[in-house]
């Protein structure tokens, strides 16, 4: 049933992500088209009114293509989110809920949905990134400027991308699983079931943000005077692995407990 | 044949209120059940419970001899008293949706019925007028070969030739090894079709009879009875 489950969550969320990543996609080309304008302007040391502007036009155009980045990320939690909300506690839970399937492969869906459209996004924003900088890959030395970074922070190139990308993984599940759980406990407020949602996550968002100081605090870890950045990088991710991994599995058992021992559709 | 659907000693609370109190009531199959009472008084509650939408405060419920989940979900065809329809589907897109996880989805007989009716496979929801997207909904239930139909308000808030054209349908589509539980306070409306009945008051089951056995004992229509019952 799970693939049945995909099937129809991936139906009720591609009409929700595609015109927002076309709309990404041919902003950057569009990007792309201005960058290679300016660039040919220097290069051929042309000054006139014509090129100006144009570059006073892709700065602007720039800032307003790293917004429109930003809010891609933000829109594609939001689109999960809602349709979570939509189809597991509003009108539409009519049907989810009285589909013959179990809660948890419900939950299971959205969250291998989400995870699916954050990947999408990522590869997007990648491809756009690369788009922008093709034909120009050789004059920027990425792995150059990368190992210069480490080496600043004093971190080893093999800890950073292991741990980075592991956490990386793990929170294309536990974020949407923190939203899950809750709307789901939102659920179990008598009125106002939005706003219990709201207050549910601000109070999980405080109460982690002190939880992860003392951690680090008490375990010597978050010490940064007398610790390398190595020591503080690998502890805190380290630390922050182990938390996210406790909180997915954490809102997945809320999530699933409410939603099947606590249903309340009024 | 055993019992499709039984609430022992069932209580549902929201908060303070008590939705239903100690409901004790069996459904055996091949019954088209009406289940009556006011506005408020639980019908709805009792729906739900038993489609796992809500769940009890207290007692036990059982559906087919087991507890409410996937398995008995499989068995029930639920109509509820809302749009459950996304705007931005085609009724065919329902109809795929419904066959994909129910086995017991008979997809030529939503076609037909949508024929008569002539609503196109093609149209969106967001297209439909608010009666055909409940016809649409009736269709989809009633296109199930299931055991247990659990109708809420079929009849409510549509006009009297569509109430013809629901309670018809209603009729002519069912599983007659299985049964029906339809809430409803138009009660003139369904009489006609119900073999038995179940009054609902203020959360409490007052009356489960046949609709013949009513007639003999109190020698009056259910509708009657229903007004004497239930006067303001």
């Amino acid at each position: 049933m799970l693939g049945k489950l995909l099937k129809k969550d991936l139906k009720s969320t591609y009409r929700l992500f595609i015109p927002l990543l076309c709309g990404y996609g041919v902003a950057s080309v569009l990007g792309k088209i201005l960058f290679e304008i300016v660039l040919s302007q220097e290069q051929f040391a042309d000054n006139s009114g014509f090129f100006n502007g144009i570059t006073i036009f892709t700065f602007l155009y720039m800032g307003l293509f790293i917004i429109y980045l930003v809010a891609c990320y933000l829109m594609t939690s939001v689109f999960v989110i809602y349709d979570f909300y939509k189809t597991m506690v509003s009108d539409h839970g009519y049907l989810t809920h009285t589909l013959p399937v179990k809660t948890s492969s419900l939950i299971w869906s959205k969250t291998l949905i989400s995870a699916f459209w954050h990947i999408v996004m990522n590869l997007i924003v990648g491809l756009s990134v690369l788009l922008l900088f093709t034909g120009h890959l050789r004059q920027i030395p990425v792995m150059y400027i990368l190992e210069n970074f480490l080496d600043s922070m004093d971190l080893m190139f093999k800890n950073y991308t292991f741990y980075t990308g592991l956490n990386a993984f793990i929170n294309l599940f536990n974020e949407p699983l923190l939203f899950f759980a809750c709307i789901a406990v939102g659920q179990l407020w008598k009125n106002h079931r939005v706003l219990g949602a709201i207050l549910t996550y601000i109070g999980v968002h405080v109460f982690t943000q002190i939880l992860s100081t003392v951690v680090l605090v008490v375990s010597g870890t978050g010490n940064i005077y007398f610790n390398s950045s190595q020591f503080f990088y690998t502890g805190y991710m380290i630390y922050a692995t182990m938390f996210s991994i406790l909180s997915t599995v954490v809102c997945f058992l809320i999530t699933n407990y409410i939603l099947s021992r606590k249903l309340n559709l009024e | 044949m055993s019992t499709i659907l039984e609430y022992s000693h069932v209580t549902k609370q929201f908060g303070s209120m008590y939705a239903l109190s100690d409901v004790s009531l069996t459904i055996e199959p091949g019954h088209i059940i009406g289940l009556l009472g006011p506005n408020g008084s639980g019908k709805t509650t009792l729906i739900k419970l038993a489609c796992g939408l809500l769940v009890p405060s207290s007692g036990v419920l059982s559906v087919c001899g087991g507890p409410v989940g996937p398995e008995s979900k499989a068995r029930i065809s639920y109509l509820p008293d809302k749009n459950y329809l996304s705007e931005w589907m085609k009724v065919s897109q329902m109809i795929d949706l419904f066959h994909d996880f129910y086995d017991n989805f008979d997809r030529n007989k939503a076609y037909e019925m949508l024929k008569r009716l002539n609503i196109n496979p093609g149209q969106k929801f967001k297209t439909l007028s608010k009666g055909t997207r409940e016809k649409v909904q009736l269709i989809l239930v009633m296109s199930r070969n299931a055991d247990l139909y659990l109708l809420d308000e079929p009849i409510g808030g549509v006009d009297p030739a569509a109430r013809d054209y629901i309670l018809q349908t209603i009729l002519t589509n069912y599983n007659e090894n299985g049964s029906i539980l339809i809430s409803t306070h138009l009660i003139s409306d369904v009489e006609q079709v119900l073999d038995q009945i179940i009054f609902l008051k203020n959360g409490v089951v007052t009356l489960q009879s046949s609709v013949d056995g009513i007639r003999e004992q109190y020698g009056k229509s259910v509708d009657e009875l229903f007004r004497e019952v239930f006067q303001c």
